[in-house]
C-alpha cells in the first residue's frame, strides 16, 4: 500500500501536489472548493481573500447558514448583461457554459449605425462596432468574475452564480472610458435579447443626469429588466449624477470589512443598499492592469495581481459592490424567474442588515446586502421609509416651518409617525410631531412642522417611522445644525 | 352661336398677343456710337505706336522665337513624362485600389486598410502630377504664343483704325494717316525681310508642333477614369466591409489599438426620434431636423436614437427645429463622453454628505 502510494506520487507534478496539499477545502470537502474563498492575507491583509461573500452569506454549503444552501443558480440559468469594458472570456475561470451565447445572431444587419449586430454570437463591442466584447482592460471581467466565475472547480475564486449567462456588452474602452451614444444601446440591446439583470458598474463624471440614458433604462425597466448600478466613487450626491441617480435602477454602495460606507462611495436619496467594495478579489483579464490603465498615480505596476498564474486581481471601488447585489439577484430569479424587478428589489432591501443609521440612510441606503435572507424573504413585501431633505421654508401663512422629504410606502402600509429629538438624547423621548394613516408619499413632501417646536440650538434629529398592518416598523432619521 | 362667340374672342386675344410679341421683335437696334474724327485720330496714332513697336523688335523677336524653339520642345518634354508618370500613377492607384476591394469582399480588414492607404497615396500623386503638368502647359503656351498674339494685336488694330476712318468724312485725309500709311509699310517690309519671314515659318512651325505634342500626351494620358475607377472601387469596398464582421471563429482577444484623446469635449450629441411607427424609416424624419450627419445608434418599436458629431450645442438647435416642425423629440442631449468605471483604491479620502443645516437662529425661541 505503502509502495503504491508512492508510485501515484511520481506521475504528480510538483504543482498540482502542492496544490493538492495545501488546498484546506479538498481536505475538508467543501464546497464550494475554490481556494481563495478560504484563504486570508493573500496578499498581506488581515481579513478573508473573497471576504465579501463571506459578508453577504455566500459561504460553505452544508453549514447551516449558506445562500447557497438555498439557490446555486446551477439549474434555472439567468442571463445578466455587463454594459462594462468586455469580458476575457478565454478566463480559465469563465467557462463556455456561463457565457451567453446568441440563440438567433442576426444574418442581416439589425442596429443603426456601426451597431449593425451582424454575427453577434455572445454579445456586441459597442466601441469598435463589431461582435467581439473582448476586455482589453480588466474592469469588465472583474466585475463579471465576481458573479460568474467558476465554483467547486477547485481553482482560484468562487463566483457568486454556477448557471448564470453573462452577456458582455463592451461600451469601455481599454481605458475604462466610454460615452452615453455606446451605453444607450448596449441597455437597449440587453433588454432585447433577453437579459433578466444588467449591472452597470459606470458612473459619469460630469455632474449630470442624463436624459438618453433614462430613456434606454426606462425601456428596460418596462421590458422585466432589473438594472442594478454603482453609486460612484467621487463622494457627491447621486442626485445629479448618472446612472446611479436614475429612475428605475437599484444603486449600491460600498462598504468596508466594517459594514462603514467607503468614503469615497456616492451617496444620496437614490442609494438602495450597499455591498462589500473594499479590496474585492475576482479575475484578472489577461494582459491587463486596470489600477495602471486607470492611471492610479501610487500605483506600482502589477501590484494588485495576484496567483501564480496572474490570473487575479485585487481592488477597491462601488464598481464592486454592485456585482455582489447583481449576482444574489440572479440567485433569486434563478429560484423564482417570474419575479418582476419590483419584486426582486423589494427582497434584496427589505432584507439587508441595517448598517450605519439606523434605518434607511443616504450612504448605505437600506443596508448591506445579505443573500441568505434576500432568498427567504418575501417577493410581495416592502416597507419603504426614507427621509431625503429636510429644508426650512415658510407655510402658507408666512410662518417658518422644517419641511421633511422622503419616501413612505409599503404593500401593508398602516401608518408613519413624524418624531423630533435632540441627536443627544434617546429616541424614546423624541416628540411626536404627526402621524398619517395609510398615506403613500413617493419620494415628496412626508412632513410639515413649525420651527417653534425647536427649542435650542444644537443637532436635532427628524426621525419617521413607518408601521405596516402587522405592525412591523421601519424608520429612517435625518439631522439638522440649528444655529 | 355662344361657342362661336368665345372661338371668335379667343383668336382676337391670340393676335393681339401675336401682334405685341411682334412689334418688340422690331424694336429697332441700339445704334453704334458715332464716331468723332478725333476719336478716330486717336485710333491712328495708337495703331500707329503699336504697329511700329512690333516692326522694331519683329526681327529679333522672329529671331528669339526661333532660336527658343528648342527649350520649348525641352518643356514640352518634361511635360509629356509629368502626363506619362501621371497616368502610370493613376492606372497603379486603380490596381490596388481593385486589390483592396477584393480584400474587403474577403473581410480582411488590415489588407483592406493597407491597400486603401497606398492606393490612395497614388491617386494623391496622380493628381498632383497632373495639375503640374496642366500648369506647366500653360506657361509654355502663353510664352510660345506671346510673339504671334503681339502681331495679331497689331494687325487687327491697324484694319480697325484703318476701317473707322474710311467710315468718316474726310477720315483717309487725316493728319494721322500718313504715319500710319509708314507704319503699315515699314510692318510690311520687315515680313517681307528674308532672315524674319524665314524665322517666322521656322517659329510657327515649332509652335503648331509642340501645341500638337501637348495635345496628343494630354489625350493620351489621360487619368480621370482611373482616378474615378479609384474613388469608385474603395466606395464600394467600405460598403462591403459593413457587412462583414469577424465570424466566431476568427474570436480572439483584440490587441489594444484604441487612441483615446482625453481632452476631447466635442463629444456630439444624442436625439431620440419619438412616435416612430414600426416599419417606419426614421431618416427622413432625421434629415428634415437637419441630421444628415448623424447616424441612429438604437432602435425600438417606437423611437430611434442617433448620435450626432460635432458640438454638443447642437441639442438645442434639434429641439428648436423639431419643435417648429412638430416632430416628436424624446430628448436631445449632450453625449457625456466623460463616463467610466468607478473604481480607484486611491480614493481614500473621505467624502461626506454635506451636513444639512438650517439656519433658525431668529426663529428659534
Amino acid at each position: 500500500m505503502k509502495r503504491r502510494f508512492i508510485t501515484t506520487l511520481g506521475v504528480v507534478s510538483l504543482a498540482a501536489m502542492c496544490a493538492f496539499v495545501s488546498s484546506p477545502v479538498r481536505s475538508q470537502n467543501r464546497n464550494p472548493n475554490n481556494p481563495y474563498l478560504y484563504t486570508t492575507g493573500s496578499w498581506g491583509q488581515s481579513y478573508r481573500d473573497q471576504w465579501g461573500h463571506w459578508k453577504v452569506g455566500l459561504t460553505p454549503m452544508g453549514e447551516g447558514n449558506s445562500a447557497w444552501d438555498i439557490e446555486t443558480g446551477q439549474d434555472n440559468p439567468v442571463v445578466v448583461a455587463f454594459v462594462d469594458t468586455g469580458l476575457d472570456y478565454l478566463h480559465p475561470q469563465i467557462a463556455r457554459a456561463n457565457v451567453w451565447i446568441n440563440p438567433n445572431p442576426n444574418t442581416k444587419p439589425s442596429g443603426g449605425g456601426q451597431n449593425r449586430y451582424v454575427d453577434d454570437l455572445m454579445g456586441w463591442n459597442f466601441v469598435d462596432g463589431d461582435n467581439n466584447p473582448w476586455d482589453n482592460d480588466g474592469h469588465g471581467t472583474f466585475t463579471a468574475g465576481i458573479v460568474a466565475a467558476t465554483i467547486n472547480d477547485g481553482q482560484g475564486i468562487a463566483g457568486i452564480n454556477r448557471g448564470v449567462k453573462i452577456m458582455p456588452l463592451r461600451v469601455l474602452n481599454f481605458l475604462g472610458r466610454g460615452q452615453t451614444a455606446q451605453i444607450i444601446p448596449a441597455i437597449i440591446y440587453a433588454a432585447d435579447h433577453g437579459a433578466k439583470i444588467i449591472n452597470m458598474s459606470i458612473e459619469q463624471d460630469m455632474a449630470a443626469r442624463s436624459q438618453g440614458l433614462q430613456w434606454a433604462v426606462d425601456y428596460a425597466y418596462k421590458k422585466g429588466v432589473l438594472i442594478v448600478v454603482a453609486a460612484g466613487n467621487q463622494g457627491r450626491d447621486t442626485s445629479t449624477t448618472s446612472p446611479s441617480g436614475l429612475n428605475h435602477v437599484l444603486t449600491v454602495a460600498g462598504t468596508d470589512t466594517h459594514d462603514k460606507r467607503l468614503g469615497f462611495s456616492n451617496w444620496g436619496p437614490s442609494v438602495r443598499i450597499s455591498a462589500p467594495a473594499e479590496e474585492i478579489l475576482s479575475l484578472r483579464a489577461r494582459k491587463t492592469d486596470m489600477l495602471v490603465m486607470f492611471g492610479a498615480k501610487e500605483y506600482a505596476r502589477r501590484h494588485a495581481v495576484l496567483g501564480p498564474d496572474a490570473k487575479y486581481y485585487h481592488a477597491t471601488g462601488t464598481s464592486f459592490g454592485a456585482p455582489f447585489v447583481t449576482g444574489v439577484a440572479s440567485l433569486i430569479l434563478a429560484k423564482n424567474p417570474n419575479l418582476t424587478p419590483d419584486q426582486v428589489e423589494h427582497m434584496l432591501l427589505m432584507s439587508a442588515d441595517d448598517v450605519e443609521s439606523p434605518g434607511w440612510d443616504q450612504l448605505t441606503g437600506y443596508g448591506r446586502l445579505n443573500a441568505r435572507k434576500a432568498l427567504e424573504a418575501d417577493p410581495n413585501y416592502y416597507l419603504y421609509c426614507e427621509v431625503h431633505k429636510l429644508t426650512p421654508a415658510k407655510d402658507d401663512n408666512g410662518a417658518d416651518v422644517v419641511k421633511v422629504f422622503g419616501t413612505v410606502r409599503g404593500s401593508t402600509l398602516d401608518r408613519y409617525e413624524v418624531q423630533l429629538g435632540q441627536a443627544n438624547q434617546d429616541v424614546s423621548t423624541y416628540k411626536k410631531l404627526d402621524e398619517k394613516q395609510g398615506k403613500s408619499v413617493d419620494s415628496g413632501l412626508v412632513a410639515s412642522f413649525p420651527v417653534s417646536e425647536i427649542s435650542s440650538q444644537g443637532e436635532w434629529v427628524v426621525r419617521v417611522v413607518a408601521y405596516d398592518s402587522a405592525g412591523k416598523m421601519r424608520e429612517s432619521r435625518n439631522s439638522m445644525k440649528v444655529e | 352661336m355662344r361657342k362661336q362667340s368665345v372661338i371668335a374672342i379667343l383668336m382676337v386675344l391670340v393676335f393681339s398677343l401675336a401682334a405685341s410679341r411682334h412689334a418688340s421683335a422690331q424694336k429697332p437696334p441700339t445704334p453704334p456710337p458715332e464716331l468723332t474724327k478725333e476719336d478716330v485720330a486717336n485710333e491712328l496714332t495708337n495703331a500707329t505706336k503699336q504697329m511700329n513697336d512690333v516692326t522694331n523688335h519683329l526681327g529679333a523677336n522672329a529671331a528669339a522665337a526661333n532660336k527658343a524653339a528648342d527649350k520649348w520642345r525641352e518643356q514640352e518634354k518634361a511635360i509629356e513624362k509629368l502626363r506619362t508618370d501621371a497616368k502610370k500613377e493613376a492606372d497603379q492607384a486603380k490596381d490596388l485600389a481593385d486589390q483592396a476591394l477584393e480584400a474587403a469582399k474577403k473581410c480582411d480588414k488590415a489588407k483592406y486598410a493597407d491597400l486603401k492607404m497606398k492606393a490612395t497615396s497614388h491617386a494623391n500623386s496622380a493628381k498632383s502630377m497632373t495639375k503640374s503638368a496642366d500648369s506647366k502647359e500653360a506657361g509654355l503656351t502663353k510664352g510660345m504664343d506671346a510673339l504671334q498674339n503681339q502681331m495679331n494685336d497689331a494687325e487687327k488694330a491697324s484694319l480697325k483704325a484703318e476701317t473707322d476712318a474710311g467710315n468718316i468724312k474726310g477720315g483717309t485725309n487725316m493728319a494721322p494717316m500718313g504715319g500710319f500709311n509708314k507704319a503699315q509699310q515699314a510692318y510690311n517690309d520687315a515680313l517681307d525681310d528674308k532672315q524674319t519671314a524665314s524665322d517666322l515659318r521656322s517659329y510657327r512651325i515649332t509652335r503648331d508642333f509642340i501645341k500638337g505634342q501637348l495635345k496628343d500626351a494630354k489625350t493620351d494620358n489621360d487619368p480621370t477614369k482611373a482616378l474615378d475607377g479609384v474613388k469608385e472601387d474603395l466606395d464600394a469596398a467600405e460598403k462591403a466591409l459593413k457587412d462583414c464582421p469577424p465570424k466566431e471563429g476568427a474570436m480572439a482577444p483584440k490587441p489594444t489599438n484604441e487612441i483615446y484623446v482625453a481632452l476631447d469635449t466635442n463629444c456630439g450629441t444624442n436625439v431620440d426620434l419619438c412616435n416612430i411607427k414600426e416599419g417606419q424609416d426614421s431618416r427622413p424624419v432625421a434629415d428634415s431636423l437637419g441630421m444628415q450627419d448623424c447616424g441612429a445608434i438604437a432602435t425600438t418599436t417606437t423611437d430611434a436614437v442617433y448620435h450626432c458629431p460635432g458640438s454638443a450645442s447642437r441639442a438645442d438647435t434639434i429641439k428648436t427645429r423639431a419643435k417648429a416642425k412638430d416632430i416628436c423629440v424624446g430628448f436631445s442631449e449632450t453625449n457625456y463622453c466623460e463616463g467610466g468605471a468607478p473604481f480607484n483604491s486611491e480614493r481614500s479620502k473621505f467624502v461626506n454628505p454635506v451636513p444639512i443645516v438650517i439656519q433658525l437662529r431668529r426663529a428659534v425661541r
